[in-house]
């Protein structure tokens, strides 16, 4: 045994000096001697080009045959689409009988209606009355198309132009939904990447534009003057290289969840520091606040053009500075223009 | 599936390029007059950034008087437009306080109730002047009136499900359900050419979302095998539900769904269905009653039907249909009706008298007719456009048909020169449509009478002619173009 591993070993030996020794282990290059590196060199290329042409090893892909997938289509359960309803789901909202005024009637009772955001009490306003009938006459109820396609009436136009005097902006845009208006106008201006300051207590209709539009979203305490400022202190010194980010800050002029007043003035002082824009959610408080009615900027006497963008009353909503935006025109002034609102469509 | 011919690809591809290069030629020379003029807004970043706000200034604006023309009427079969004019090369237009009277192929005013009707407008003015414009509150506050419960089961018993739901806004009625419904670790598939209502709702509610073939429902079956198989990314749990989301008719094609496969293929594999019915309703089928009713569909397969008053009633709003327990628990928890504004009283009497004009509940068959005639024009039209040549997409019965431009310089050409003649069509181009499908788009009315419809061939094929977009000029032809080279687009 041990004489054959010997012999094995010196056989071994023997090729590998007779290789060493062959007539190209003599081969000089360049001056050198290179002896019989060559000939292991050469073997170890060929392996290595040998294992590099080898297909690498892969764990065998086995995808699910169509059985298996039937099975796991027939095993999967889905979850009911609702949630079982408990017993205090069910609620029924008081039926008004009549008109939604100061006085109602529920039940066949009159009541006292305090349910309403009727803050100017127009409901029921004869002038009001008889401009929307004659409109109704006139254009129908409905534009049947979007604003791009028809869908504009001359009485939108003219709607438009007198918010934007009576606000006191460049120009303004009607929507026909108040609810839209707030997640329609945000992903419209501020995409991913943006920043957003808003309050915590803004409704849902703005919160759902704040997630629709991707942007950074932070929220500071509600009416928080201190937290504000911390907020936009932390950003400012976070984002101090970044170029071309738009930085708004968005808050309810009277907030519909609290009924707070947004102190505007320090909010602008803010603003102006920082270099943010306002975006104003005026849907309650215009036509309440200020001396005739032009919302928060009247209230606090700052000029309007301090707010970038503004929305207001019900769905209504403006831009000043730069650009356009909307609303929706219920229950206000310039009766004549009263039914736009909803004789506009679709956004 | 459009085949679009190789050599208007080519050309179109070649008119966004250049396009693209002018604009942005103008915007560098503009560069260089801005850095001379000082900015007052100095550490703000400007509101219009990017790709888009190029497109809007260089592209859009070069077009801007195509679209949104102002009416000065109702949007009735023929109707008032506004002319305007601009005197800065169409960045802002004016109004004139001249009119040109049109022929309206644009409104979707499928069976005629956006003028003044001899039943709806009485009603819908003594409603007025009972409950007066506004509730000026939310649903569950004080702003429910006897009106909206009527409204309600009026809405339920024509779509034929047990209970249903009013907004005020069809937008909104699809963008605030989704999120109630479907939440993380829910999958929505959807259609890849739906509304952008439902786009956005299925994003604001979190759920995952994987898109099928526009109208294919072998591809939505493979999708649906393979997610469920696969289960949640990541982690593989199973699904917590699963919604497939289809339209009726889709607005921008004309085309049906294909309803009775994709239920068929819904309740295979236990997905829920959610129908919007925004252009169907009240205009096909043969009371009305929409798609369900034209292709053979038994509401009860549906989970959740949706549509708008908007097009077919003449009013506005949206609803949604489906089990009381649904509808209740929607009451609870949706967002739109617990702090949106109720849908005015007006406009819910408009939708409950349409209805009943649809029905003939109203003493009258006009409802019939009106069905009747819609279909009728519709198919007549259509016809009539395949006939001449045009490109026209979408299925028999439905009274929406694009007629396909392809180049963008076609565009305003042929809104324009339609416009001239006094018919008033709609275009619609990138970002509605993919970039190399722009299109006209028809809405064909019950109010059209015969006469309408003949002028309004006449004009649109002599318009055709001029900027060439009969594509299919003779049957025979149309064959040899489809073996041709052609690009194929999904």
């Amino acid at each position: 045994m041990a004489s054959s591993f010997i012999n094995f070993v010196n056989t071994t030996i023997d090729l590998v000096t007779y290789a060493l020794h062959a007539p190209s282990a003599r081969a000089v290059v360049f001056g050198f001697n290179i002896g019989g590196h060559l000939f292991i060199e050469v073997l170890l290329l060929v392996v290595i080009l040998f294992l590099l042409s080898q297909k690498s090893y892969k764990p065998p892909k086995r995808p699910l045959s169509n059985k298996e997938i039937d099975e796991l289509c027939d095993e999967w359960v889905p979850q009911p689409l609702i949630p079982s309803l408990n017993d205090e789901m069910p609620y029924e909202p008081p039926v008004l009988e009549s008109a939604a005024g100061p006085h109602t009637i529920v039940n066949g009772k009159e009541v006292v209606n305090f349910a309403s955001a009727n803050y100017l009490g127009l409901i029921g306003h004869q002038k009001l009355l008889d401009s929307c009938s004659s409109a109704l006459e006139k254009y129908g109820v409905g534009s049947c198309g979007p604003r791009g396609f028809y869908g504009t009436i001359d009485v939108h136009l003219d709607c438009e132009g007198r918010i934007s005097k009576f606000l006191g902006t460049p120009d303004s845009i009607l929507y026909s939904y108040g609810l839209s208006t707030m997640f329609s106008a945000i992903p419209a201006f501020s995409k991913k990447g943006d920043i957003i300051v808003a309050d915590e207590g803004v409704h849902w209709g703005i919160q759902n534009g704040l997630y629709l539009s991707r942007s950074t979203v932070v929220y500071f305490k509600h009416n928080n003057m201190d937290s504000l400022r911390e907020t936009l202190e932390n950003i400012t010194s976070i984002y101090k290289r970044t170029k071309n980010l738009r930085r708004y800050i968005v808050i309810e002029a009277l907030y519909q969840n609290s009924g707070q007043i947004a102190p505007l003035d320090e909010i602008i002082k803010l603003k102006e520091k920082y270099c943010f824009r306002i975006l104003l959610d005026e849907s309650n408080s215009f036509g309440v606040l200020g001396s005739s009615g032009r919302g928060l900027t009247e209230h606090y006497g700052v000029p309007v053009c301090r707010v970038s963008i503004y929305r207001v009353s019900l769905g209504l909503e403006f831009v000043t500075d730069e650009h356009k935006i909307s609303g929706l025109w219920r229950r206000k002034k310039e009766m004549r223009l009263f039914f736009t609102g909803f004789v506009s469509e679709e956004a | 599936m459009i085949a679009i011919p190789y050599l208007t690809a080519l050309t179109t591809y070649f008119s966004y390029g250049l396009l693209f290069a002018f604009g942005q030629f103008r915007d560098f020379f503009r560069k260089i007059f801005d850095w001379c003029s000082s900015n007052n807004l100095q550490g703000y970043a400007p509101i219009c950034l990017g790709l888009e706000d190029f497109y809007i200034r260089r592209l859009y604006l070069r077009i801007q008087d195509c679209f949104g023309r102002p009416i000065s009427s109702a949007p009735d079969a023929w109707f008032d437009v506004v002319e305007r004019y601009s005197n800065d090369n169409n960045k802002t237009l004016k109004r004139t306080s001249k009119v040109s009277r049109c022929l309206n192929l644009g409104s979707y005013n499928y069976l005629g109730f956006a003028a003044a009707d001899e039943y709806c407008t009485p009603r819908v003015i003594d409603t007025l002047k009972k409950y007066s414009p506004s509730t000026c509150s939310t649903r569950v506050d004080g702003g429910t009136t006897a009106l909206h419960n009527e409204l309600e089961e009026c809405v339920a018993s024509f779509v034929k499900k047990p209970a249903a739901l009013v907004f005020g806004m069809g937008y909104v009625t699809n963008s605030a359900i989704l999120p109630v419904l479907m939440g993380k670790g829910s999958l929505i598939i959807s259609d890849s050419l739906n509304h952008n209502s439902i786009v956005n709702g299925a994003r604001g509610s979190g759920a995952t979302i994987r898109v099928f073939q526009h109208n294919v429902p072998s591809h939505l079956e493979e999708v649906l095998r393979e997610q469920i198989a696969e289960g949640q990314p990541r982690t593989h749990r199973p699904w917590k539900k699963i919604m497939v989301i289809v339209e009726g008719i889709y607005s921008m094609e004309g085309e049906l769904c294909k309803l009775p496969e994709v239920i068929a293929i819904c309740k295979k594999y236990k997905a829920y269905t959610y129908l919007d019915e925004a252009h169907s309703i009240g205009a096909v089928g043969k009371t009305g009653r929409g798609v369900c009713e034209l292709l053979g569909v038994d509401t009860a397969d549906i989970d959740i039907m949706m549509g708008t008053f908007t097009k077919s009633f003449g009013s506005c709003g949206g609803y949604i249909a489906g089990s009381k327990e649904l509808i209740e628990y929607l009451k609870y928890t949706c967002p739109a009706h617990l702090y949106a504004t109720s849908i005015s009283p007006p406009a819910a009497q408009q939708i409950i008298s349409s209805i009943k004009v649809i029905l003939g509940e109203d003493g009258s068959s006009r409802g019939a007719q009106k069905l009747a005639k819609i279909r009728e024009n519709s198919n007549f039209f259509r016809s009539e456009l395949q006939k001449m040549g045009f490109e026209v997409l979408g299925d028999n019965d439905s009274p929406v048909m694009p007629i396909m431009l392809y180049n963008p310089a076609k565009i305003p050409a042929f809104s324009r020169e339609c416009l001239r003649q006094n018919v008033a069509v709609v275009t619609v181009a990138f970002p509605a449509t993919p970039l190399l499908l722009a299109r006209a788009r028809i809405c064909i009315s019950a109010s059209h009478s015969r006469e309408d419809l003949t002028k309004a061939l006449q004009v649109i094929s002599s318009v055709g002619d001029l900027i060439g977009i009969k594509y299919f000029p003779a049957e025979p032809t149309k064959q040899q173009q489809q073996d041709g080279k052609t690009v194929k687009f999904e």
